[in-house]
Formats: C-alpha cells, structure tokens, sequence
C-alpha cells in the first residue's frame, strides 16, 4: 500500500472511532455524553475486578490518594463483543494487575469514566476503540 | 490543501456522518462499487422491480442464491472506491419534521436528548437497527430470509413467498416492521412496513404511519455487500431518502447481546443521560 494511503486509513480509523464515539453510534445502546471527551485523564492502579458484560464492561479501579488509601473508580469500556474483535479478551485484565488507565472522566466530578486504553507494565497498549496498524 | 489533506477531510467528514447514523447518500452512481450503478437512484429507488432468478423457494433454489454466509460487518474503515466515492446528504425534511428537529437539537442545548432511550435497552427498530457497529448475519430457508442483528440480539424475518403485507387493519406494528422480499437476480429487495411510533429515522427524525423501507442487498465481491435503504415517509420527508452502507465478511459468529446484564447507563424520559458507577455489577 502506498504509505500516504496507509497514513489516511490509520488517520481515518482514529477519526472513525473519536467521530463514532462523539456521535455515539460507537457506544451503540447509548451516548457518551455524561463523559467529558475532550478531556483525558490518567490514572496509575490496581484492577479490583473487570466485568466482561454487556452492553459494556466495565473495570473497577482502586487509585492510591492523598490519605494514604484508595479511591474506587468505575471505568466502562466497550462491549464485550467489540473488544473481542479487537484483540481483548477476559483475560485482558485481571484483578491485581497494575496498569495505568487513561479515561474520559465523567461531567459531573463523580469517579468515573469512559476508557481510552490501558498501558501495562511492559508497555503494551490496549485501546477501548481500535487505534489502527 | 494537498492530496493528502484532501483524503483525510474526505477520511473525516465522511466518518463524522456515519458517526451520526446518516451514514452515505447514493449519489446516482457514485456509490463506489460496480453493480450498485446499476441500482436505481432518486424517485426511482422506492420501486420495487419484478422477481426474476432464483427465489429460494426450496432448498434447490436456495442453493442456486449468491453465498451470503458468516457474519457481515457495517465496513466504515474503507469502501470500494474510495472514500471519494462516497458522498453524504441528509434527509429533505418536511416542515413539521423539520421544526420537530429544530426543537430537539435546541433541547439538546438544554441537557435534554442528549441520551436516546436505546440506554434503557429498547433495540432501536428499523431503520437504524441496521447500522449499528455490531454484525449481521443471512439465514435462508425455504421461502424466508432472516436477518439475524448481534445488536440487542434482534431478527428481521424477510418472507419472500410472495406474500403480501397484511391490510392495514391486521398489521401489528413493531420494532422491524412487516418485511417481504424478492430476489432479482443476485440483489435481494426488501419492502417493509409497520413501524411502531418508537424508531427514528434519523436522530430526531421521528416517522409517520405511513413510513416505508425500500432495501436492496447484493454483494459486490466475495466479501464485500452493499445495503441500499430507501425510506419513504409522505408526511416527513420531501422526498425518498436514500442511503448506501458497505459491509464486510468478518470471521466469527455473531455472540450475545443481553443489553440489561450489566447496564450502566440510562435516559430519563427527556433523555437527560445517568450512569451507574457502583462496583456490583447488574447480573
């Protein structure tokens, strides 16, 4: 493939996916507006379980703060069924892992979020929408 | 702008539209794969033709149908010909509809329908059951196809007997509406009626009691399909609206969709968005 076509399709499954999620045919059952999407945040934690559901799944989140303990996070991901045409799988997360999530936190300041990707110890990414080659 | 800028405003205009679920108007030819040049366009494209090939009345008929097996996914990363082929328009709307979506997008402003009820786990019925970023799947038996949609786990039965719809006083309406079909040649046609006042047509487009879906379904190569949809709505549209989807075979089967397991999130009856952030999950 020509390289400034392979240019144009990853640029086009990035916008895809953001232009998908902003308008919400991505989220399919519903729209990320409670999410403030513009924005990313990233959070350094334990995973304490990973829901693999419909219609998302869905991580709790334990993040060390301030006091010295943890503040409980829910983070919704993509169906099950997306994810796993995506290289996801169950096992992707488990409880104990140590990640770092970055996350389009909730509007209304409550500890939540839509998930971007997940980076794991060695470095791996996962991303909740397709990335592209 | 260079070509490179030109491809990715092309790459990105034509991602924000199907993002919207308006996905791509038929241009009159322009819909990028050969043999859908051959689909009518305009007016013309609420018709319907005359059956003629093989209509899958018996499983020896079946046979002789074009192999629409496995699971077939709505293609937005690419099309056949190019993004450039591709040109989006939106529907014409009546007056009355049109001021009906003045106010819902002046609502949005106001926090309201910013959360369609598909978030309590209604399935959105026809037409946009269709395109939603989850796989279909072709079942033919003898004198039906059925659609099988992975989304909300939803089927359109397509009875292609040669029945006609009910009379009005006997149609139930519903969520997919009342579908018969035909095969012309390898493009499978398909009428449908009877809409429940719940589906849109477009994000705050409702329909009329007298919307009709027009769909036209051929492959344009192995693993390739196009999905030509006409809705036709006298009292909401100015005129037929025709829209052009491309699908891909994937590998796989389509999985289970139990929108309630686990859901999250929700619309109050004005369609202000909630999300449920406790740990426990639903079911």
């Amino acid at each position: 493939m020509r390289p400034e076509l392979k240019i144009v399709r990853r640029t086009a499954l990035v916008c895809a996916a953001a232009a998908l999620l902003a308008a919400g045919v991505a989220a399919a059952h519903h729209s990320t507006a409670m999410f403030d999407m513009r924005k990313s945040v990233t959070l350094d934690g334990t995973i304490k379980d990973f829901q693999w559901t419909n219609p998302h799944t869905w991580i709790v989140f334990e993040v060390p703060n301030a006091g010295g303990g943890t503040d409980e996070y829910g983070i919704e991901g993509m169906s099950p069924n997306y994810l796993a045409r995506n290289g996801w799988s169950k096992h992707t997360l488990s409880p104990g892992d140590q990640v770092e999530l970055t996350i389009h936190p909730l509007k209304d300041g409550r500890k939540g979020g839509f998930n971007v990707s997940v980076k794991f110890p060695d470095g791996k990414v996962m991303y909740n929408l397709p990335h592209g080659p | 702008m260079d070509d490179l800028g030109r491809n990715f405003a092309r790459a990105a205009a034509l991602a924000v539209l199907l993002g919207a679920g308006t996905a791509l108007a038929d241009s009159g030819g322009g819909s990028g794969a050969a043999g859908a040049q051959a689909w009518p366009t305009g007016a013309a494209a609420a018709q319907l033709g005359k059956p003629y090939g093989p209509q899958g009345d018996t499983w020896a008929s079946i046979a002789k149908l074009p192999d629409w097996s496995g699971i077939w996914q709505l293609d937005w990363e690419h099309s056949r010909g190019g993004l450039a082929a591709m040109r989006p328009s939106p529907p014409k709307l009546l007056p009355a509809a049109q001021a009906k979506l003045t106010a819902y997008r002046a609502g949005q402003k106001e926090g309201e329908d910013l959360q369609p009820q598909s978030a309590n786990c209604l399935p959105p019925g026809m037409p946009q059951i269709m395109t939603q970023p989850y796989p279909l799947e072709f079942l033919f038996s003898p004198g039906k196809v059925v659609i099988l949609i992975e989304a909300y786990m939803q089927e359109r039965h397509v009875f292609t007997d040669g029945r006609g719809h009910p009379s009005p006083d006997d149609l139930n309406p519903g969520f997919q509406g009342n579908s018969i079909g035909h095969w012309e040649g390898d493009t499978l046609v398909i009428d449908t009626v009877g809409f429940v006042p719940f589906t849109q047509i477009a994000a705050g487009v409702g329909h009329s009691d007298e919307m009709r879906i027009v769909e036209r379904i051929r492959k344009t190569d192995a693993d390739h399909m196009l999905i030509q949809t006409t809705i036709i709505d006298p009292k909401v549209l100015a005129a037929p609206w025709t829209t052009v989807h491309p699908y891909v075979r994937d590998k796989g089967e389509l999985m289970e969709y139990e929108c309630e397991q686990n859901n999250r999130d929700s619309a109050d009856p004005e369609g202000r968005p909630g999300e449920r952030i406790g740990a426990d999950a639903a079911h």
